[in-house]
């Protein structure tokens, strides 16, 4: 052992000269092939893997609309006079003070207003439609709103007093009584109502999630409980088990993680139909998959970070 | 007498191989005749069987139930709905093809959820938004207390499949079980 370890030093102090940069050489050879095979290979970090999961704002952008497409309607809308700016300021208020205190990304509610009303909060007084005011609400969002919030979050009711010093519901599209606190016409009544909507999705998401032990980021449930707002969760939980069933549970992760995964398969259109399809039959499906890929699609051009917009051209997405 | 060979079988011959028999135009007719009926008989059983395996699962759908209740009562009712959840179990467990699975799974999400497995996300939401709310109704058929409880009911399936209540409307499985529960919890 001893001859050996005398050997190798003397070998050592021999070609002393030659060893020690062919060790450098072979040293540094493997860091550049460790560093090619992290950034090449399969297990690679995806490129928009959130960096800090304790940050939920890392996806939305601070000023909104994001998109200068969306920007520029907001400017002809006011022009137009379709938005006055009292009204403008009166949203604006009402959806900062929801989104503090229910923790929501302010963008992507002020956005959901957006793409829901373009931020009328009359539309549709004078017809016959089902879906009503700032955000579209229905008999059954005002069921809910009014009758069954004890199934979801208790801050829910803490808002309502919060901003209206009284619990002001029954709410319901009165038109008789615009201004009434408990009219959904009523501006800051509509914001926070279809801020609790979308509260409730969130939750309704997250729950399932949680009772699966799934780990999720929180800016992307949010951007699946805007889907659910405007399509229903059913349409979100049957693409979660059909890309579950395809891709495993693996992919699932990622889905509910990964920004780029999540912008990949909403706007897969044939994914989208597939997962509908076991829902409605093939005519609904197709047209209810498209209205939802340009749903989210719109919603994540006007709320998500310049950062994430990785497609400018909008000319597809007609509002 | 010298037999005249063809090339082929002059080629057999000369490389001794025996030659194969070979099939008269008569005898080609009838070998593609036998052929063509075997194909036809088999697709004609594949189709036949699938539309016999949809028609079984038409016959023991929700609008059998509808039916059994208003023709039958609540007896009636209670009976088919176990054979409807014996015959959903069996799909589920060994689906036959694709759309069996999806027709199960529908049937079982509104009326059996439980059956679905722990893998399908919209098991929790079944299992907590209508399936007490319909065990509550089966309860005290008939009752105000029914009624507002097919109310909330009404409410979560509508807000789960269609929140803006546009032309898609519900699915046909949703519509059925509220047909189904509108008339179980008529006072």
């Amino acid at each position: 052992m001893k001859t050996d370890l005398k050997n190798l030093i003397t070998a050592f102090k021999e070609r002393g000269p030659f060893l020690f940069p062919s060790l450098i050489v072979i040293v540094f050879s493997g860091l550049i092939s460790a560093l090619i095979w992290l950034a090449l290979g399969p297990n690679s970090s995806p490129a928009f893997y959130p960096p800090d999961k304790t940050k939920t704002s890392f996806l939305y952008a601070a000023t909104y609309p994001a998109n200068e497409k969306f920007q520029k309607e907001l400017v002809q809308l006011k022009n137009r006079g379709s938005l006055s700016e009292k009204d403008e300021l009166e949203i604006q208020s009402s959806l900062l003070a929801s989104t503090d205190f229910l923790d929501i990304p302010p963008a992507l509610l002020w956005c959901l207003l957006f793409q829901e009303s373009r931020l009328n909060h009359l539309e549709g007084i004078d017809s016959e439609n089902s879906a009503l005011g700032l955000g579209q609400f229905s008999q059954f969002s005002f069921f809910e709103i009014n009758h069954q919030q004890s199934r979801y979050r208790p801050t829910n009711i803490n808002l309502i007093i919060s901003m209206f010093g009284r619990d002001i519901r029954p709410i319901a599209a009165k038109r008789r009584d615009i201004i009434s606190p408990s009219s959904y016409y009523s501006i800051p009544t509509a914001v926070v109502s279809s801020a609790i909507y979308l509260n409730n999705r969130y939750h309704q998401l997250t729950q399932i999630l949680i009772k699966r032990g799934i780990e999720y980021h929180p800016d992307l449930l949010w951007l699946f409980s805007a889907m659910a707002y405007n399509k229903g969760t059913r349409s979100v939980l049957t693409l979660w088990n059909n890309v579950q069933k395809q891709n495993g549970s693996e992919r699932f992760n990622l889905l509910v993680n990964n920004y780029e995964y999540f912008r990949k398969t909403t706007s897969d259109s044939l994914l989208l139909t597939q997962s509908l399809k076991r829902i409605w039959d093939e005519t609904k499906a197709r047209s209810y998959s498209r209205e939802l890929a340009i749903h989210t699609r719109n919603i994540s051009s006007c709320a998500l970070s310049p950062l994430y917009q990785t497609t400018r051209t909008l000319a597809e997405v007609a509002p | 007498m010298k037999k005249i060979l063809n090339p082929t079988e002059k080629s057999r011959a000369q490389n001794n191989l025996i030659p194969r028999p070979t099939l008269s135009s008569p005898q080609k007719t009838i070998v593609l005749f036998i052929f063509l009926s075997g194909l036809g008989l088999t697709m004609l059983f594949f189709f036949t069987n699938s539309s016999l395996n949809k028609i079984d699962s038409d016959s023991i759908s929700q609008s059998t139930l509808l039916t059994s209740l208003s023709t039958g009562g609540y007896s009636q009712f209670h009976s088919d709905k176990k054979i409807l959840r014996a015959k959903i179990a069996t799909m589920l467990s060994s689906p036959q093809n694709e759309t069996e699975e999806t027709y199960a799974t529908n049937i079982a999400l509104y009326l059996f959820p439980d059956l679905l497995p722990d893998s399908n996300f919209e098991k929790i939401v079944a299992v907590e938004q209508w399936a007490p709310l319909e065990s509550a109704i089966e309860k005290k058929p008939r009752s105000q207390e029914a009624r507002l409880l097919f109310d909330e009911m009404k409410s979560n399936i509508w807000n789960y499949e269609n929140p803006k209540m546009d032309r898609s409307g519900l699915s046909l499985y949703a519509s059925e079980t509220l047909k189904i529960y509108h008339e179980l919890s008529a006072p």
